[in-house]
């Protein structure tokens, strides 16, 4: 079992790091650390895509003549962590100016309060 | 007796049963208009209590007696009422009590979560063994045949832009359409004035020296992001903190001088144009290059890969261009 969990860190880390996320997202009320919690999350996924193409003994995939082609790491995780690395970044920014904007109004980044604010202020007008 | 006021001895008078005046006593105004009241109501034969006052009011206001009745009925109106604090630091006890039930859950959720995928984690292949699904025979081509088909030597660069160019070009997308909403979100109207900040003396003196080399990394992985580690995406990271780090070291008021918000989306939309313009055009000429229109060139040489290089060029421009507005536009503003 120790072997196993050993042998399979990386994974097993992302599934911390994962579970940290998640937790911090959902209970936090704070609206930046929920942010923070996605962004974790997306770290861990990451994380678990790059270990997924790891070969033992492989190198990054700068390709050579007479190579053969078990000598590299797989490229694919690599790409997708790219893709994943971008919408993470945009959803950030946005999450941020959104954040920034209910600031803004409410002058609270607490989520609650910002609820209770906005439901207050739905019964006056 | 005599050293009370006059009103208690009325009181006590009135108590005793022992009134001077009579009912109608003359110079009582108050009894006087209690008594008007009575006739009123004794005229009308019921209680038509708010004509009855507004009646009195204008009286009264007639007579200039109305000054404190006036204050009580119309408060001066306050041109900014004083916002009630409302932090609620306790919930009511039915909020409360669902809180509790959400944390509960959630924490239970994020467990059960856990449990799963650390099952799914350990008995998924070991980590780095060589016979594992993912290693199959769409790696092993892009591995094998990559550079003779794409002319570039890193083979994720190869990947995401000549196997997977269309993907990519979403992805520039998203970025583009994430910078855009940023800015709407945030430049609101009214939130145009902007304090500048000056050049702080010693990240000035630092970063002189250091941007230049900085800048120069950035291109110099965009550039060569076919032949080595690098491209498009990580490049024009570099370059967007070059460009925020020239922000630093400038003056804000200088590099709005030299970058304004207009040019730089304005190039981020000519990049991505540019993009799709080439990338289509490939595609037009023959889709998966069947036709192979254009010249692959000799791998490993700067000028190689086809379109890879000028595809980079364009996704290091549209990603530095995002990074360096998203940094202007979350800047703290004088309101």
């Amino acid at each position: 079992m120790l072997e196993a969990i050993l042998q399979q860190r990386y994974y097993i880390t992302a599934v911390l790091l994962f579970t940290i996320g998640f937790v911090t997202l959902f209970l936090h009320p704070n609206l930046l650390k929920k942010i923070i919690g996605l962004n974790l999350m997306d770290t861990a996924v990451f994380l678990f895509l790059a270990a997924m193409g790891y070969v033992e003994g492989g190198v990054a995939p700068m390709l050579e003549e007479g190579q053969e082609w078990t000598a590299y790491i797989n490229p694919v995780p690599g790409g997708l962590v790219l893709t994943g690395i971008v919408v993470a970044v945009s959803t950030t920014a946005l999450f941020l100016a959104l954040t920034q904007r209910l600031y803004r109004r409410y002058h609270s980044l607490n989520l609650d309060e910002i609820l209770i604010l906005a439901r207050s202020g739905e019964e006056k007008h | 007796m005599k050293d009370n006021p006059q009103w208690l001895e009325r009181v006590i008078q009135w108590a005793a049963g022992q009134e001077q005046e009579g009912p109608e006593g003359p110079e009582d105004p108050e009894r006087q208009e209690f008594q008007e009241y009575l006739e009123y109501i004794d005229a009308h034969g019921y209680m038509e209590f708010g004509a009855y006052r507004y009646m009195r009011r204008r009286e009264r206001a007639a007579l200039g007696l109305d000054a404190v009745t006036e204050a009580i009925h119309n408060p001066p109106h306050q041109p900014n009422p004083p916002k009630p604090q409302h932090r609620p630091r306790r919930r009511p006890g039915l909020l409360r009590r669902q809180l509790w039930v959400y944390r509960v859950l959630s924490v239970g959720v994020a467990l059960c979560l856990a449990v799963i995928f650390t099952a799914v984690a350990l008995s998924l292949p070991g980590f780095g063994e060589t016979d594992v699904p993912a290693l199959n025979e769409v790696a092993q081509r892009y591995l094998e045949r990559g550079m003779e088909e794409t002319g570039a030597v890193n083979a994720v660069t190869g990947l995401i832009l000549e196997y997977r160019a269309f993907d990519t070009f979403g992805e520039s997308a998203v970025l583009f359409a994430a910078a855009v909403s940023t800015a709407l979100l945030l430049n609101a109207p009214g939130r145009r004035l902007r304090n500048y900040r000056g050049p702080d003396p010693v990240l000035s003196t630092l970063g002189r020296s250091l941007l230049p080399v900085i800048l120069l990394f950035g291109v110099y992985v965009v550039v060569n992001g076919h032949l080595s580690p690098g491209g498009g995406f990580s490049g024009g990271a570099v370059l967007g903190a070059g460009l925020i780090l020239a922000s630093l070291v400038l003056g804000e008021e200088e590099m709005d001088r030299l970058l304004p918000q207009r040019t730089m989306s304005r190039a981020t939309t000519l990049a991505l144009l540019a993009y799709g313009l080439m990338k289509g055009y490939s595609f037009f000429t023959g889709a998966n290059h069947l036709g192979g229109e254009i010249p692959k060139g000799t791998p490993g040489a700067i000028l190689s890969g086809g379109l890879i290089l000028p595809l980079n060029l364009c996704v290091g421009v549209i990603v530095a261009c995002t990074m360096y507005t998203f940094y202007t536009l979350f800047l703290s503003r004088e309101e």
